[in-house]
């Protein structure tokens, strides 16, 4: 899973609130190269929580990303570096996601998040 | 009073339709014929719209049909979900992208996700467009889950869905209520119910989301015999999953099933034809500055004068010389 993916998710069991973004829990997070597009970097930042980004890049152990950016940040190389980095390249392999409200865990397994929910959930 | 009291009514057993689909990830062709036809009526849709998705979503259903028709940066994807509650389904998708790269084709980022249309785990406002192509016809709570995906939607975000409606499968229907009748004397649920045209439009206005249109296709399969029908059928993973089926029909009334069909239906060269009705339904998540129907009758131009219009502007276009 990578770090984009997990800027999209949020809890979705019925009574859960606010349910953005899943915490991290991490077994094995893999270092996977990426081709760097700029222009899709300049598209998804729109469309990307961006704290919720720099909070779980960290997480990861992938620092790097400032505090505050914006659209103006975008200009900057090192910043986009640092945003393909953290948003394509950090990749959790093995894990959990858990939701900020209920602690319930998704886990995640080669790479790929399980969100199904048990019957007594729904 | 029990929070099950308000809850929708189960009809399908979903456990069950995530099986069909683990199984069908490995009888079904690389491109089904049906699911690609289908799938690739309802993306012509997006040609139509001037502005691009960079971050896509299927869900389930052909959504393997639906990703390997999203390559080359169409209708300017460069980010997609692919969410199937079936690991396998997921894997299959997995495979056929790899091949796919392999000779050279490009692809948006996709991220598979496991998880069902009922229970979408996406945030709110996240991405552009919403693609289920045949999924939400074996959905318990169909406008439950349309009002996530409007949720999940940007503002003007598009949703767009294919399922199959009512008349699908009629000559199967037929065969089996006669059978079954002739056979054992009495009915019992062979088939889904499917949601009919007239139902659509109320449920892309009930789940909130504007511009709301509907369309129909009518397709006619031929196979070689009613039970490769049913081969067909499992390889799609829409064998029957209604909560209330039989496990299990008896020999005899597949064999006079088999023969009603064959009779009331067959072609002269042996083979037989099945209905499959796809219903179409878009629908745009709400947004300031959407264009809106206007109020009736509050039009200052009459049809026919349209044409005119346009032809003057055509004249005065080809003679601005573009050509030359």
């Amino acid at each position: 899973m990578k770090l984009l993916t997990h800027n999209m998710l949020a809890c979705h069991i019925k009574s859960v609130k606010n349910g953005f973004p899943f915490k991290i829990e991490a077994v094995r997070v893999e270092e996977i190269e990426a081709d760097f597009d700029p222009d899709f970097l300049r598209h998804i930042f729109p469309r990307i929580e961006y704290h919720a980004l720099r909070e779980a890049a960290e997480t990861l152990g992938a620092g790097g990303l400032p505090e505050q950016a914006d659209e103006a940040s975008l200009e900057d190389e090192d910043f986009l570096r640092a945003f393909h980095h953290a948003l394509l390249e950090v990749v959790l392999e093995e894990g959990a996601l858990i939701c900020p409200e209920t602690g319930r865990r998704f886990p995640v397994a080669k790479g790929i998040p399980n969100l199904l929910l048990h019957e007594d959930e729904c | 009073m029990g929070s099950k009291a308000n809850a929708p009514p189960q009809i399908f057993d979903r456990r069950l339709k995530q099986a069909h689909r683990d199984r069908a990830a490995h009888l079904q062709s690389d491109d089904d014929p049906l699911l690609g036809e289908v799938t690739e009526r309802l993306l012509d849709r997006l040609e139509d719209c001037r502005r691009s998705f960079p971050v896509a979503a299927i869900i389930g259903g052909a959504g393997t049909s639906v990703a390997a028709r999203l390559t080359g940066a169409r209708a300017g994807v460069e980010t997609l979900l692919h969410l199937d509650d079936s690991p396998a389904m997921l894997a299959h998708a997995a495979r056929l992208q790899q091949a796919s790269q392999a000779s050279g084709t490009r692809w948006p980022q996709v991220h598979h996700l496991a998880a069902e249309e009922e229970w979408l785990p996406l945030r709110e406002k996240s991405v552009d467009v919403i693609i289920s192509s045949l999924s939400l016809h074996w959905v318990n709570d169909l406008p439950g889950a349309m009002v996530q995906c409007r949720r999940a939607l940007k503002p003007d975000g598009l949703f767009l869905s294919a399922m199959w409606g009512g008349s699908t499968l009629q000559e199967l229907r037929i065969a089996h209520t006669l059978a079954e009748q002739e056979v054992e004397g009495g009915l019992s649920p062979r088939m889904s119910p499917l949601v009919q045209v007239r139902d659509a439009g109320n449920l892309l206005t009930r789940a909130g989301l504007n511009i709301p249109s509907v369309d129909v296709d009518e397709l006619t399969v031929h196979y070689g015999s009613p039970s490769k029908l049913v081969d067909h059928l499992r390889a799609m993973a829409e064998s029957n999953a209604v909560y209330t089926r039989r496990p299990t029909m008896r020999r005899a009334t597949a064999a006079a099933a088999e023969r009603i069909y064959r009779e009331k239906f067959g072609a002269e060269d042996g083979s037989v034809p099945a209905t499959f009705e796809v219903i179409y339904m878009t629908g745009w998540a709400p947004a300031a500055l959407q264009p809106q129907a206007l109020r009736r009758g509050s039009a200052t131009v009459k049809l026919e004068d349209l044409a005119e219009m346009q032809r003057q502007r055509d004249r005065a276009a080809s003679g601005a010389g573009r050509s030359g």
